[in-house]
């Protein structure tokens, strides 16, 4: 089933799909999480985590290029029809609750900052029907949408860290290096999932043009978005002192209330509206992974795919209670974690040793 | 194209039929003339033509005289001194050829071998200035309502024997003339054949003008962004046809359509290469940004007004809620008010004879306006956005894409009254999304994705012409190099001049 | 056509679903400008709210009102009961609190600030020496909008002036911040116009102590790094007066560790234009800088070293040298500093230069 060459994009956006599949909302509050532990350390934690993401994208690479497909070729070929498919779902299932987690703390932030009285299920069925409208002109209208979110919103939220750095307290981060190995660890991990996304790839692989041009833009991509959480870390570490960070749920989105223009003050609301932007194309992203993956596993259309899952979103959307989000992020973290970065390099080492004895026997 | 083919499969022979069919179908309409040259009985000649068509100058000067005496129709084509005619017994030939302004000389009225002489009348109209797509400085040349004015303009522009002219008619009833132009060797084959086979398919009986074409063979005709440019200018056209662009162009219709088109086209006006670089690019921007003020801003301001009025700076909160004080109106039946008044306004000031729509437009526009504030039913902030929305819709050098821009605005209005700023956004990213999948002609519509260098060059902003050394990729020109034999400026070598 | 039909009925719904959220429609609410505490006698607290009456083409007149309860927010209820127009805090930017009531400690009237979304953090914050509601209530600002005039009064002193900047983001960093207290100016009723008064010092958030207004500059150049071109008269031991215009000022904090204790070591560094130089021997002289500058010097290493003494008694530590100090020593201890700062030895270098005369000499 090979992509053809209309529906393939250029190499060089493989840098914004990696940007948009790893920024959503967890920028809007991963620096209190990532500092519970190892405190203004932490935005070494984020680089380290950094690192470990290029390493995965570098596995991702190998892994899919020795199968020459996304994953859902690997595990057929690895496993067979029925447990490869059985596993490809697991994977598919992962970038459903990954965009409904996304949408969960999007419309959270929408009901505590703006309107508190819109019901989810509004917000999520708009989105939703942006999302559908998206993914229906096919990959390359999800990649554009990427493209945009980083022309639009990223590059003018870059420029108004501005605002916060004029009032920076750079000393806030000294003394450097003064927490634990195992504290430091614990902020590498809460990191990777706020920069979790790349996985992403094991899905639109087949569709980059030329898949061995683009993976230096996918690290460039990876290192990108490291860059732009470290800096937004220290942006909210100089901005709060320790305790008071450790009392703000959205940092990011706090800080911005200090930046004020002669015709218009009070960012957040604006920020939250653009950031709309940038949830719409992470979502549509996902969910085209995770429609893809249920029409390629079931022989189904993709339109019902995606229309079934949203339906399920709004509805979950609707329902869904504080448990259940918290529950939700705490299965979606394992789950990364455990997935991508234990799972996909022992496959990659089961693929490459098993596979070339098969090959040769 | 199809007629002739028709006529040369049938040959000679047994075209009684036909004949007696074309007389029939001519003789029904009453512009068209067949009589008898001579009063004797079997005598020649017998001539017919429609009078609307000919020139009757040159059919009493040139071609009468010689019908006195008696010859055969070749000894009569060697001495009318006429130089297009044709010796035909082909029926469809025949019926075409009458219909584009030849007259037909029969010996005998039911005969089947015609002299067809060309008397049409070449004096064409005036060409008129550009109006709607008016400029203060460049060509002041714009096209009529004559097919083969219009190409005659343009084959004074590019008088080169690539600049392909591939007529064909549509319009079951209309029967219309439409003309598809490009200029083989730089635009693409592919582009061509599409546009042909397109207005080939078009089924419908009457075709007024060339928007009816561009609308029936757009990819989304949905839309409303155009996506394809109707032109009055000769040197757009002219400019994109050296691009590699294709135009069409029908008979009765003043605007030439160009296609494909990205975005970014509708904010370049021709005068924009009549200026320096520089300034060209400043007033390009500022249309862009004009267009975004002109659809986002009265939306805005519905929804800081309903709902989020900590935006507003203290300074500017007197004014702004003063204005307001008495309103009796939600911000968005305000806005929508005065909107919908302004649109009004235009609307009936286009539809009404000149000289009352400019006063009419003064009437509405300001006493209206006055009043309206003075009674306190808008704020006055509100009518300085509105018209300045209007205003910045306008700079636009394409009149139906400003109109798009006004309408856009609408349903923003209701989105902004309905859910604030989420509202605006929400339907920012659907015109993004719409137009990513928009294409012209299968090409990307939306400009900046994907990035291509010759965007740079002359879409977004313009380079100095030295600068300009491609064709634009994303018509998939033939040729890929402009040419660019431009000699720049001696530079001295690495230093300042002595 | 189905689809069509669909999304039809979906957007009808949608339509309805939201139809109703509040809306705050700019001329139909009252916007809180300012806002005052008061400790009343009978336990709770009297809360003065100040909102503008704008009209059209009117000068703008402004209502203030105050009612007794024990929190922010219930009060707020209360004066909404007497209010044509719905009260909402969005466009707050003052909050004043009475003196009596900040020695009780402030804390839980800054948490609704703090918490409530719609409320930004430049709210400039200030301490009244007096009741805040009689400040409000001053007949002099009657026609004023007198939230607005504070503000600008003290926004104005912290740009070009006298007062180091504050508003509610500055003093919950501080508040939050281990090492380091907060400090908010005071303001005063004086003879029925409201004047600047002193500077207030918190321990956490109850006020301790206070310094005079001619002390507030020099305090503010101990702070931080400033170009705000304050103006300090010195009045020197042989009677020449000087008056010197910063044009730059930066201390520097070095912190020594002698026998586990830590000790601090400012170096003011400060470049200066001279305003105003009268000489006791009543007769025009030239300025002799070097000889001058060596007198300022040890003016202003006094005056900073009175100040610092006072802030020791009183155990409180508004500079930040907790801060500081944590910075430099990896295992900080918050009791155990507290225990040393009554008696930690701060010594002043003061390094000022002269820079111009003006146009004479």
């Amino acid at each position: 089933m090979k992509v053809s060459i209309r529906h393939q994009v250029s190499p060089y956006l493989v840098f914004f799909i990696i940007y948009n599949s790893q920024v959503g909302v967890g920028i809007l509050s991963f620096q209190r999480t990532i500092a519970e532990k190892a405190g203004y350390d932490a935005w070494m934690g984020v680089l380290a985590a950094g690192c470990l993401v290029q390493v995965l994208i570098w596995v991702m690479y190998k892994l899919l290029g020795k199968a020459n497909g996304d994953i859902i070729d690997v595990h057929t070929a690895t496993f067979g029809k029925l447990l490869g498919k059985f596993l490809s779902l697991f994977i598919v299932i992962y970038y459903a609750l990954a965009s409904l987690s996304v949408m969960l703390e999007f419309i959270e932030i929408i009901q505590v900052w703006m309107f508190s009285a819109v019901p989810s299920w509004v917000i999520s069925a708009l989105i939703l029907m942006l999302v559908y409208y998206c993914i229906s002109g096919g990959f390359r209208i999800v990649v554009g949408l990427s493209f945009l979110s980083f022309i639009f919103p990223q590059i003018l939220i870059l420029v108004l860290y501005m605002f916060p750095l004029k009032i920076a307290q750079f000393s806030n981060l000294l003394p450097i290096m003064n927490h634990s190995f195992m504290d430091m660890l614990d902020s590498i991990k809460s990191s990777m999932y706020t920069i979790a996304g790349t996985e992403a790839l094991l899905m639109f692989y087949p569709f980059i043009r030329n898949p061995d041009e683009s993976r230096k833009f996918a690290h460039l991509g990876v290192l990108f978005t490291t860059l732009l959480y470290t800096i937004s870390s220290i942006v909210s570490f100089t901005f709060y002192s320790e305790e008071q960070l450790k009392t703000t749920i959205w940092p990011e989105l706090s800080l911005t209330k200090i930046i004020k223009f002669s015709y218009l003050e009070r960012f957040e609301y604006l920020y939250i509206s653009m950031y709309l932007v940038i949830v719409t194309a992470l979502i549509s992203l996902l969910l085209w992974c995770s429609s893809r993956g249920l029409k390629k596993i079931f022989n189904m259309k993709q339109k019902y795919a995606l229309l079934i899952i949203s339906l399920g979103s709004v509805l979950i959307c609707q329902l869904a209670n504080e448990q259940f989000d918290a529950m939700l992020d705490k299965y979606i973290t394992q789950m990364n974690l455990y997935a991508f970065y234990v799972y996909i390099p022992l496959l990659l080492l089961y693929f490459t040793l098993f596979k070339r004895g098969n090959q040769s026997g | 194209m199809k007629l002739k083919k028709g006529g040369n499969n049938s040959g000679s022979g047994t075209n009684n039929k036909n004949k007696q069919k074309w007389d029939e179908n001519f003789s029904s309409s009453n512009d068209f003339v067949h009589y008898h040259t001579s009063t004797t009985e079997g005598d020649p000649f017998w001539i017919s033509y429609f009078r609307t068509l000919i020139s009757s100058d040159i059919l009493h000067k040139d071609v009468l005289p010689y019908l006195q005496k008696q010859l055969t129709l070749k000894e009569l084509k060697s001495i009318i001194p006429i130089q297009e005619m044709i010796l035909s017994r082909d029926s469809d030939e025949i019926i075409q050829n009458i219909m584009s302004g030849y007259m037909a000389i029969q010996i005998h009225p039911h005969d089947d071998n015609c002299l067809l002489v060309n008397i049409a009348n070449s004096k064409f109209r005036d060409v008129g200035m550009p109006t709607m797509e008016a400029s203060a400085i460049g060509p002041q040349v714009g096209f009529i309502e004559e097919l083969d004015t219009n190409i005659n303009l343009i084959r004074k522009r590019l008088p080169i024997s690539e600049l392909i002219v591939k007529e064909m008619s549509v319009g079951k009833l209309s029967k219309t003339r439409a003309a598809v132009l490009y200029v083989k060797g730089i635009a693409d084959q592919e582009n061509i054949n599409t546009v042909i086979q397109r207005i080939k398919d078009i089924q419908y009986d009457h075709i007024q003008d060339s928007s009816y074409i561009s609308s029936m063979i757009e990819d989304n005709s949905n839309s409303l962004f155009p996506q394809s440019i109707a032109t009055e200018r000769v040197d757009r056209v002219a400019t994109g046809l050296s691009e590699g662009k294709i135009i069409i162009a029908a008979d009765g219709s003043p605007n030439l359509i160009i296609l494909p088109i990205t975005f970014m086209e509708a904010f370049i006006a021709m005068e924009d290469y009549s200026y320096s670089w520089i300034i060209s690019n400043f007033f390009r921007i500022l249309r862009f940004f004009a267009v975004w003020i002109s659809s986002f801003v009265t939306p805005m301001y519905v929804a800081i007004m309903t709902y989020h009025y900590e935006l507003i700076p203290e300074r500017l909160l007197e004014p702004l809620v003063g204005s307001r004080a008495t309103v009796p109106f939600p911000p968005f039946l305000e806005a929508l008010f005065l909107e919908l008044m302004i649109e009004m306004v235009k609307e009936a000031g286009i539809r009404l004879p000149l000289k009352i729509g400019q006063s009419l437009g003064v009437v509405g526009g300001i006493v209206i306006g006055q009043a309206v504030v003075e009674a306190g039913l808008t704020s006055n902030v509100l009518l300085i956005f509105v018209g300045l929305g209007t205003l910045a819709s306008y700079t636009s050098p394409l009149y139906k894409f400003s109109n798009t821009i006004r309408f856009i605005k609408f349903p923003v209005i209701f989105l902004a009254a309905w859910l604030g700023l989420i509202g605006v956004y929400l339907y920012f990213i659907f015109t993004m999304i719409h137009l990513l999948r928009l294409t012209s002609l299968g090409r990307p519509y939306i400009s900046f994705y994907p990035i291509r260098k010759t965007s740079v060059q002359d879409l977004w902003v313009r380079l100095p012409f030295s600068m300009q050394k491609y064709n634009p990729k994303n018509l998939r020109p033939e040729k890929k190099k402009k040419f660019t034999g431009t000699k720049k400026n001696p530079e001295p070598v690495n230093d300042f001049y002595e | 056509m189905v689809e069509r039909g669909a999304i039809s009925v979906i957007l009808i719904f949608l339509l309805t679903g939201c139809a109703l959220l509040p809306t705050t429609i700019v001329n139909e609410i009252g916007l809180i400008q300012g806002v005052g505490y008061d400790l009343a006698d009978e336990g709770g607290i009297i809360e003065t709210l100040v909102y503008p009456i704008i009209k059209k083409e009117q000068s703008t007149t402004t209502e203030v009102k105050s009612a007794f309860g024990q929190s922010s927010k219930e009060i707020r209820t209360k004066i909404n009961n007497e209010s044509q127009i719905r009260l909402v805090s969005g466009q707050l930017r003052l909050a004043l609190y009475g003196k009596t009531l900040a020695e009780k400690g402030i804390n839980d009237f800054v948490d609704t600030l703090n918490r409530d979304p719609s409320i930004g953090s430049i709210v400039q914050m200030a301490i009244v020496d007096g009741e805040s509601k009689e400040l409000l209530n001053l007949n002099k600002y009657k026609d004023e909008n007198i939230s607005i005039y504070i503000q600008e009064m003290l926004d104005q002193n912290m740009e070009f002036g006298q007062l180091p900047k504050t508003n509610l983001q500055t003093f919950l960093f501080q508040l939050f911040q281990i090492g380091q207290d907060p400090y908010l100016p005071i303001i005063k009723n004086v003879n029925g116009s409201i004047r600047i008064s002193g500077m207030a010092f918190f321990n956490y958030d109850q006020y301790m102590t206070s310094i005079p207004t001619e002390d507030i500059y020099m305090f503010k150049t101990l702070l931080e790094k400033n170009k705000s071109n304050g103006l300090q008269a010195f009045m020197l031991e042989n009677g020449d007066k000087v008056v010197l215009e910063t044009l730059y000022s930066n201390p520097e904090y070095k912190v020594k560790i002698v026998q586990g204790k830590p000790e601090f070591t400012i170096n003011l560094k400060m470049k200066t234009k001279l305003q105003e130089f009268a000489s006791s021997k009543k007769k025009r002289q030239s300025f002799n800088k070097k000889k001058y500058q060596k007198e300022v010097e040890q003016q202003l290493e006094e005056e900073a070293v009175k100040i610092i003494t006072q802030l020791k008694e009183q155990q409180v530590d508004p500079l930040g040298l907790g801060a500081k100090y944590k910075e430099h020593y990896r295992s900080f201890d918050k009791k155990e500093w507290e225990t040393y700062y009554p008696d930690v030895k701060v010594s002043i270098k003061a390094n000022v230069e002269i820079e111009q005369t003006g146009t004479i000499d």
